[in-house]
This record gives C-alpha cells, structure tokens and sequence, in this order.
C-alpha cells in the first residue's frame, strides 16, 4: 500500500461531531454512499461515568427513510461501551458493495450523558469524491 | 486501499477542553508505513482556537514538531455553536520511531476528539474490527 493512499482516495465524514450526548437515541444525518467501495467507522467514547452505557449501531435505506425505512445492518454493531471499556477508539469495517444507497449511525445512550465522537473513513470509488487534506507532507 | 487493513489508535478521547496543551499517547510507528490524523471537532466558543499537530520522537520522550504538519481550527469557523468541523491528513514525512498528537487551545473550551490512522506493515497488527461486513 502507497503512503498516498489516504490522500486523494479517502472521504471522511462526520458522523456525530465530539460532544457531549444526551441520553436516548441520536441519529446521524443520513450519508449517500453510492460512490463508495468500503467504510471505516471510527467510535471515539470519552467519559462514559458509573451507569452509563452507549450503544451504536449502523442502518441502511434506499431512500434515506422516505419511502424504505431505515433497518438495521446485520452484524455492524459495536460492543456496548461503558464504565468497563471508556475513553477508547472502536472500529468497524463495512463493504458497501452489498449495501442501500444511503447509511446512517444511530447511537443510543443510557443512564447518563456521556462524551462520544463517530466519524466514517470511505473508500470511493471515484477520487473526485476524497476530501481534500488539510496538509499532506 | 484496503480499509480493512487499518489500525485506530485513540488520540484525545472526546471532552471539552479548556485552555492549555494536551498530548495523546504515543503511537510506535516501526511496524506501520504511514499515519493520518483525524480531528473530530464539536462546539468551540466563538474566540476559541484549538491547533493541531503531529510530533516525532525517537526515544518516546523527547518529542519535536514534524514540519509543515499543524493546522489551526478557530471557533469563528466551528460557528461557535453546535458546528463542527473535522480533517484528514497525512505524514509521509515521519523520520523517528514515535508520533503523537499536541493539541493547543487557546482563549476558550473547545470540544473535540482526535484518532490516529496508519496502516501496518503486517495486517497482525491491525486493530480487529468490532465488525467487519
């Protein structure tokens, strides 16, 4: 693999800015992922505190929701993150070849309000769709 | 590029920080080709500035700058409210065994979280995917 490989063949797209979430589910937008071959998620869990759980999990649409509901992909779940296992990064790997047009990440807090960031590392199948590095050396 | 191939590594968990200068744990680079750095950033106040970059070392302790890598997220571009901006980038120009992440904030709290990207030399020491579909 090429050091170049990130630059000019990865999109990124956030997910779940890092903040402090509160408890109940949170839905991410909704992400076309049409142009791509495989997705990254990246769960970054802070604080989680005594009690606290997160629970996350990625859902597929043809339509973002609007005539398919959203259903949940089988097997793309995460660990639940607690008090156990906090301030840690989590990783999951999806083939987008076999996927619905759109994605989205719903996250799912208990007991308490906790600190936690998702992002998406994608493969496009098209360079034009790579995000543009904020430097490359 | 194979994303299945890839190893993640924690830099700053999220949290809101305040002003002063925070370093991730150190990543080994001998078994990985190259390393990206990702910034997951939530609500800076509007006067808040928080600066990212990637420093080497050989020895783990004694860290220096890698040139030309730093960037600065200011609040006024995060919107001062629930915004919030992210990047990638890429360090192919690492000479030292070691890397780690400092991250400076200025004026006001910011909120963010920062991971380490790199591919291994030998897919062993990838991080095991929670899933992989």
């Amino acid at each position: 693999m090429a050091f170049d490989d990130y630059n000019g063949s990865t999109h990124i797209f956030q997910a779940f800015h890092a903040e402090e979430y509160e408890v109940g589910d949170n839905f991410s937008a909704a992400h076309e992922v049409a142009g791509f071959h495989r997705a990254l998620v990246i769960l970054d869990a802070g604080h989680v505190g005594v009690g606290g759980t997160i629970d996350t999990k990625l859902q597929e649409s043809d339509d973002a929701g609007v005539t398919d509901a959203w259903a949940d992909i089988p097997g793309a779940v995460f660990a639940q993150v607690d008090a156990s296992n906090e301030a840690q990064a989590f990783a999951g790997c999806l083939n987008l070849n076999k996927r619905k047009r759109y994605l989205r990440i719903v996250m799912t807090l208990a007991v308490r309000d906790s600190d936690v960031g998702v992002i998406m590392v994608l493969q496009p199948k098209d360079s034009r769709l790579s995000t543009t590095m904020s430097f490359s050396v | 590029m194979d994303l299945s191939n890839i190893a993640v590594t924690k830099g700053h968990a999220p949290a809101s920080y305040n002003i002063g200068v925070y370093y991730s744990a150190s990543l080994d680079l001998a078994q990985h080709l190259s390393v990206a750095m990702v910034l997951n950033c939530g609500v800076a106040q509007a006067t808040a500035t928080v600066a990212l970059e990637l420093q080497e070392s050989d020895d783990d302790s004694t860290f220096t700058d890698i040139s030309g890598n730093d960037t600065l997220i200011a609040g006024s571009e995060a919107g001062g409210t629930d915004e919030a901006l992210y990047f990638g980038s890429q360090v192919r120009g690492v000479t030292k065994r070691y890397v780690r992440i400092k991250a400076t904030v200025s004026n006001a709290r910011v909120e963010f979280s920062s991971s380490l990207i790199s591919i291994p030399k030998d897919s062993r020491n990838r991080v095991t995917p929670v899933f992989s579909r």
